[in-house]
C-alpha cells in the first residue's frame, strides 16, 4: 500500500496510506491530477493544523473501508437523520473549538461523511433547546433588543405548534 | 471559534439537520445567526405546510393550492393532522361543570352541533367530497415530495395550549377553559379506540392517489407520532378492500422511496368463528404484503408495525399473551400463539432496493426471518426491531447472529428495548421490559421464558437503545439460560 505525505499549516509532516488520504475528495483530485505519485513530496493543507489533521486523518481511517455515499442521495430532504454511529459520537466527544475546526477542515477537504456528522453533533447540541440555552452552549451573545426578540419570537409562533 | 464566526456554507448545512421549530429558536440567538437564516425559514415555510383536517383548514388548503402567485409549486411536504373535533365529545353536566365551564348548556349543545357537523362521515356523499377535495388538491400540487397523516392529539402527545385553542374557536367554551377542556377529553380518549377519523383520512388520501400520478412522492408516512407503537390508527381493511385496483397505484407511486406505517386489525369474530376470522385476518395481512410486493416494491426505507388489535386485547391473558386459538389451519400454526406478521414464506416480501428496515411488533419464526434477511443481504443496512418476538428456542438465536455477524452487510442494527417491567397491556405509562421472548418447544406450555430476569434487566437499564454488540452479549446470555425451569 503506498504512502503520501501531508504536510499541515503549522509545518507538521503527517505519513498516510494513500487509501485513507483519499476519502478527501480535494487530495484524490490532487493526486490524479499529478499522476498518482506524490511520494517524494508532502502535499500542503494549509488550512488545517497538526492536531486536527491527526483527527481527520484518525476518522478516514476507520472509515476507509465504507462505501461511498450513494450518488442519487437526495440533499433536499428536509428529514436527515442525526443519528450518529456510535464510534463516530466518541470521535466527535471534543471540545467546540477542535469540533468546528474538523467540520471546516471536512468542508475544506471536501469529506463529505465527516462534515455530515460534525453538523449532525452541532445540530443535536441545538435540538430542543431554548434561544438562552443555545447562547450559553455556544457562548453568545445576546445582541437583540427585548423588543427585537418579542417581535421575532412572534413571527416565528407558527412553528412551535 | 464560535458558531457564530462558522462559514454560512456550514451554518446552512447544520440547519438541513434541524426541525422548523428548533430553526426559529436558533435564529433568536444572535442577530448575525437570525442573517444567515431567515431566507431557509422563510423557503422551510413554504415547503412545509401543515392542515388539520377541519372545515376552516379544508378551506385553506384547497386556497393554498390554488394560489395565484404559484406557492402551492412550493409546497415539497404536506401534513394533514386529524385533530379532536371530530371525535367523541360525550360531556355530561358534571364533567362540564367540573372544568368549571358556567354556562354548560349552551356549551354543550355549541358542541354537539359542531361535533355533528364535523363527525357526519358515515354518508358516502360526504366521503365523495372529502375524497374530490383531496384529488383536487394533490393535481394542484405536483412538487409535492412527502405526504404525513399526523394524529396531534393521539394520548400523551403534548399540545399547545395556542392549537387547541385555535381549533376550538367555533365553540363558545370560554378561552381560558379550553386546556382543562382539553385534558378532561384526553382522560376519556386515553380508555376508547375510536380512531375513526384518522382511518377515514387514510382511506380518502389513498383514494385520492389512485386518481392522481404524483411523480415527485418520495415518503408516505403514517406512523403516527405519540409516546409508542401501542396506538395505531389505520386499519389494514383498506389494503383488503383495494387489492383489486392495486395496479392503479404502481404509477402514481413509482418514485416512491420511503413507506412507514402503522396498522391494526380490528376483525370481529366471536369465539365460534374462529377460523373463519381467522383467515380473515391472514387476508388482509397477506394483501398489505401485496401491496408492497405488487405496488411500491421499490422502496428504500420501510417502517412497518401491526397488531391485531382484537387478539392483543379480548384475549390477553394473565401472561399477556396473544393466543392463538383452536383449530386455526395448520400452516399457521408455527406462530404459536401469535398473530403472523410482514415476514412470511407465503406471499414472500422482497423489495429488491430495501436500505432501511424497522419492523415493530412483528412475530418472527427462524425460517422466514432467514430467508427474509438473506434475500435483503445485498442492499439492507439498517435494521431495527422493536417489540419483535422471536418463536423459537434462545439457542435458534445463533442462526440469526451468524448472520449479523458474517453475512449481512450491516451498518446499524437496534434492538429497541424499552426498560422497566414489561406490561403488555394498555399501561403504556409503566415502565416495561425488553419485549423480547424466546420460547420452548416443551408440550406443556407453549411459551415458556419471558425472559427479563433480574440481571438481564439490570444489564438493560444502561441503556435505552443496544447496539449490534451489546445484542448480541444480551442474546449470548440468552443463550446459556436454562429453559427447563
Amino acid at each position: 500500500m503506498s504512502t503520501i505525505k501531508l504536510l499541515s499549516s503549522d509545518n507538521a509532516e503527517l505519513a498516510v496510506d494513500k487509501e485513507v488520504a483519499e476519502r478527501s475528495i480535494l487530495i484524490k483530485n490532487m493526486l490524479e491530477d499529478v499522476g498518482g505519485d506524490m511520494s517524494d513530496q508532502a502535499i500542503p493543507i494549509p488550512n488545517v493544523n497538526e492536531a486536527v489533521l491527526r483527527k481527520v486523518i484518525e476518522w478516514c481511517e476507520h472509515h476507509k473501508s465504507d462505501p461511498p455515499p450513494p450518488a442519487d442521495e437526495d440533499s433536499d430532504s428536509r428529514k436527515k437523520s442525526t443519528d450518529i454511529e456510535e464510534w463516530d459520537q466518541k470521535f466527535m466527544q471534543v471540545d467546540q473549538e477542535m469540533l468546528f475546526e474538523i467540520i471546516l477542515a471536512a468542508n475544506y477537504l471536501d469529506i463529505k461523511p465527516l462534515l455530515d456528522v460534525g453538523c449532525k453533533t452541532v445540530a443535536n447540541m441545538i435540538k430542543g433547546k431554548s434561544p438562552e440555552e443555545i447562547r450559553k452552549t455556544f457562548n453568545i451573545q445576546n445582541d437583540f433588543t427585548p423588543e427585537e426578540e418579542d417581535q421575532i419570537r412572534r413571527e416565528n409562533e407558527w412553528a412551535e405548534e | 471559534m464560535s458558531i457564530s464566526l462558522l462559514p454560512t456554507e456550514i451554518v446552512l448545512e447544520i440547519s438541513e439537520y434541524l426541525p422548523i421549530a428548533d430553526l426559529c429558536r436558533l435564529s433568536l440567538v444572535s442577530k448575525n445567526i437570525k442573517g444567515r437564516l431567515d431566507g431557509v425559514i422563510t423557503a422551510r415555510a413554504l415547503e412545509t405546510r401543515k392542515y388539520y383536517t377541519t372545515v376552516e383548514d379544508g378551506e385553506a388548503l384547497v386556497r393554498f393550492s390554488r394560489d395565484p402567485q404559484g406557492l402551492n409549486l412550493r409546497l415539497k411536504k404536506l401534513i394533514l393532522d386529524t385533530f379532536i373535533p371530530y371525535c367523541h365529545l360525550v360531556l355530561n353536566d358534571d364533567e362540564i361543570a367540573g372544568i368549571g365551564i358556567e354556562d354548560t348548556l349552551s356549551c354543550r349543545t355549541d358542541v354537539a352541533q359542531f361535533c355533528y357537523h364535523k363527525t357526519n362521515s358515515h354518508c358516502h356523499y360526504y366521503d365523495m367530497q372529502r375524497v374530490t377535495l383531496l384529488v383536487e388538491v394533490l393535481r394542484n400540487l405536483p412538487n409535492i415530495e412527502v405526504i404525513e397523516l399526523h394524529w396531534a392529539d393521539a394520548p400523551g402527545v403534548e399540545i399547545s395550549r395556542k392549537v387547541l385553542e385555535s381549533h376550538f374557536k367555533p365553540l363558545k367554551i370560554p378561552p381560558h377553559a379550553f386546556p382543562a377542556f382539553y385534558e378532561l377529553y384526553q382522560r376519556k380518549a386515553t380508555g376508547e379506540t375510536d380512531f375513526g377519523e384518522a382511518n377515514r383520512v387514510f382511506k380518502y388520501l389513498m383514494d385520492a392517489i389512485a386518481e392522481v400520478p404524483l411523480r415527485k412522492l418520495k415518503s408516505l408516512e403514517f406512523d403516527f407520532g405519540g409516546t409508542s407503537d401501542q396506538y395505531r390508527v389505520i386499519g389494514m381493511q383498506w389494503f383488503y378492500e383495494r387489492s383489486e385496483r392495486f395496479p392503479e397505484y404502481k404509477e402514481n407511486l413509482k418514485s416512491l422511496r420511503e413507506f412507514r406505517v402503522r396498522l391494526f386489525d380490528s376483525a370481529g369474530y366471536t369465539r365460534t368463528g374462529y377460523d373463519s376470522g381467522m383467515n380473515e385476518q391472514i387476508d388482509r395481512i397477506t394483501s398489505v404484503s401485496r401491496f408492497l410486493n405488487d405496488v411500491i416494491s421499490q422502496i428504500e426505507t420501510l417502517a412497518f408495525s401491526s397488531l391485531a388489535h382484537q387478539l392483543a386485547f379480548r384475549w390477553a391473558a394473565g401472561d399477556n399473551v396473544q393466543r392463538w386459538p383452536h383449530g386455526t389451519e395448520k400452516r399457521y400454526m408455527k406462530y404459536r400463539s401469535y398473530f403472523p406478521g410482514i415476514v412470511l414464506e407465503d406471499p414472500k416480501l422482497y423489495l429488491p432496493n430495501l436500505k432501511n428496515l424497522r419492523l415493530c411488533k412483528q412475530v418472527f419464526i427462524n425460517a422466514e426471518l432467514v430467508s427474509f434477511l438473506c434475500s435483503h443481504q445485498a442492499t439492507l443496512r439498517h435494521l431495527t426491531f422493536k417489540e419483535c418476538i422471536f418463536q423459537e428456542l434462545a439457542q435458534e438465536w445463533s442462526k440469526v447472529l451468524k448472520l449479523l455477524r458474517q453475512d449481512l452487510h450491516l451498518v446499524s442494527f437496534q434492538l429497541d428495548a424499552v426498560t422497566g417491567k414489561y406490561s403488555e397491556s394498555t399501561q403504556l405509562d409503566k415502565p416495561r421490559a425488553p419485549y423480547f421472548r424466546v420460547y420452548s418447544t416443551s408440550p406443556v406450555g407453549m411459551y415458556r421464558c419471558e425472559l427479563a430476569t433480574p440481571s438481564i434487566l439490570e444489564w438493560v437499564y444502561s441503556g435505552s437503545i443496544l447496539g449490534v454488540e451489546d445484542t448480541i452479549k444480551y442474546v449470548e446470555m440468552l443463550e446459556k439460560m436454562d429453559f427447563a425451569r
